[in-house]
């Protein structure tokens, strides 16, 4: 196994990872803890990237398309 | 881990096959992205009486969706109150700002949110990487930073790596030659032209840049890093052993870079973006390797602004089983941009097609459209002299000259020469004007 397909279970920790990494976010405590770990899921999001990750092409994607108002994650 | 020699192995080294797989995944996903969120797709796309749901395989999207072109982003940034065009996030989702050089007579306006800037700078990465650049390592940028984006990818790529950032804005070309003989850093970043000038500038100060111990020079923004004879004054001049080539395309926020083996050009990150060549007439796929043809790309980073099946008109040569010993899989373009489909000079690393120079001349009142231009590169740059006649016999050419020389440097982002004549002055031609003089081409 040489190729992208090795990294699908890497893929899917990486997506377990972030699940809990956003419960996180959403009950962070302080604007600025809320704030980190928005980077942290950006960095995140690059590491599933580089696993051939197609089901979203950036993170903030199905919060935006859900409602389409101006997202601070992004900034 | 850690010793492996590529950034991220089993997409840089997949085969043909896989990688394409994911890259219609991919532009599927993007095209159904931008038809829902950007209202230039939209229109194109109906325009085109295509749907997302329409590409399906490879044929679809060669031969069924429409190109993107400059022009139809600038249109779209005209008809937006944010100011960019094709934008399928809102405004404030932007964290940075750019524009085009405005080398075509207008400055595209380009957007990236925080995401997008880390995403880009993840592909300086693999070539970093395997030129054994390693976090803690040091960079030290020639640049004053404006709002072209060439030079800011690089310094994100910097930071994406973690290298030690030296900034030699501001400086002169002696200071910076003493800040990196004091600094030492591995790698300088410049334009190849003005790279080859401060080894010039240290030399007429008595100091030798080889002292520095650079390992690599590199940067962009204009031929001669994948040009052998450069490489090699480079190499010379800087006591370097390696050069690294990076072809980009600012408004899709891709660049194209080269692998430590070095095949003559550079390798497109497939991760980021996806290019294949096509007739710059006809615009019908070119898909053997080996054949010339127009760079279209489709880019991975941008989706605030996605730039779909978007035409560079830059001409390039693709190898897609690149074979020169680095086992990267990823398209290789020998030669890098072989040519443009439309004439351009490249003046202190602004790129400025001499069309948009002629379209900028008749902007100021008191001149006529009687007028050449000088090309040369009497050192190490090229420079242009425009030349023009006055309408009136009594016309003050001092106030003139100014206007225009300002005229140039607002539009294209770069002062050329300027010189005012009296009226009558110029040859006149019967049939086609000869108007533009390149005495590069002639060796002079």
């Amino acid at each position: 196994m040489s190729h992208i397909a090795e990294l699908e279970a890497t893929r899917q920790s990486l997506l377990a990872l972030r699940a809990g990494l956003h419960r996180q976010r959403d009950e962070a405590p302080t604007p600025g803890i809320a704030h980190a770990l928005r980077l942290a899921d950006a960095y995140l999001f690059m590491a599933l990237g580089y696993c051939g990750h197609n089901d979203q092409l950036f993170p903030e994607e199905g919060h935006v398309e859900v409602d389409r108002t101006p997202f601070p994650n992004l900034r | 881990m850690a010793d492996d020699r590529y950034w991220n192995r089993p997409t840089q080294t997949a085969p043909r096959e896989v990688l394409d797989a994911v890259h219609l995944e991919r532009i599927q996903h993007l095209i159904a992205w931008s038809y829902r969120n950007s209202p230039l797709y939209r229109r194109l796309y109906d325009a085109a009486d295509i749907k997302p749901e329409d590409i399906k395989t490879w044929d679809d999207f060669h031969h069924r969706l429409p190109f993107t072109d400059k022009p139809d982003f600038l249109a779209d940034q005209d008809r937006q109150p944010s100011g960019y065009g094709g934008l399928a996030l809102p405004a404030d989702a932007i964290q940075m700002h750019f524009h085009t050089t405005g080398t075509t007579g207008r400055f595209l306006n380009e957007g990236f949110t925080q995401y997008e800037m880390q995403k880009s700078a993840t592909q300086y990465c693999y070539s970093y990487w395997d030129h054994g650049i390693r976090p803690g390592d040091s960079v030290y940028f020639c640049f004053n930073f404006g709002m072209w984006i060439g030079l800011w990818s690089i310094y994100w790529g910097a930071r994406n790596m973690n290298l030690r950032i030296l900034a030699g804005g501001g400086a002169a070309s002696t200071e910076r030659v003493r800040q990196i003989l004091a600094l030492r850093p591995k790698i300088v970043v410049g334009t190849p032209t003005y790279l080859l000038h401060l080894v010039e500038v240290a030399r007429q100060e008595g100091l030798d840049l080889r002292d520095a111990g650079v390992q690599m020079v590199m940067g962009g923004g204009e031929p001669g890093f994948s040009v052998p004879i450069t490489r090699e004054s480079l190499m010379k001049g800087w006591g370097a052993t390696q050069v690294l080539d990076a072809y980009g395309i600012g408004e899709t926020m891709h660049v194209a870079q080269g692998c430590l083996e070095w095949g003559g050009g550079v390798h497109t990150i497939e991760d980021v973006v996806h290019s294949f060549t096509a007739d710059p007439e006809t615009g019908a796929p070119m898909l053997e390797s080996g054949q010339i043809g127009e760079n279209i790309v489709t880019s991975y980073t941008h989706f605030s602004q996605p730039f779909i099946k978007y035409r560079t008109h830059d001409l390039v040569q693709r190898d897609l089983h690149p074979d020169h010993g680095c086992g990267w899989t990823w398209a290789h373009l020998p030669g890098v941009v072989l040519g443009r489909s439309d004439f351009m000079v490249t003046i202190r690393g602004t790129n400025v097609y001499p069309t948009a120079v002629e379209n900028l001349v008749g902007g100021v009142a008191g001149l006529t459209n009687h007028y050449e231009l000088h090309i040369t590169r009497p050192g190490a740059f090229d420079e242009m002299l425009v030349k023009v006649e006055a309408a009136a016999l009594n016309a003050d050419h001092g106030a003139l000259s100014t206007q225009l020389d300002e005229h140039f440097r607002r539009n294209l982002g770069v002062r050329l020469g300027v010189e005012i004549l009296k009226p009558d002055t110029l040859p006149r031609y019967e049939l086609k004007t000869k108007r533009i003089f390149d005495a590069r081409r002639d060796g002079k």
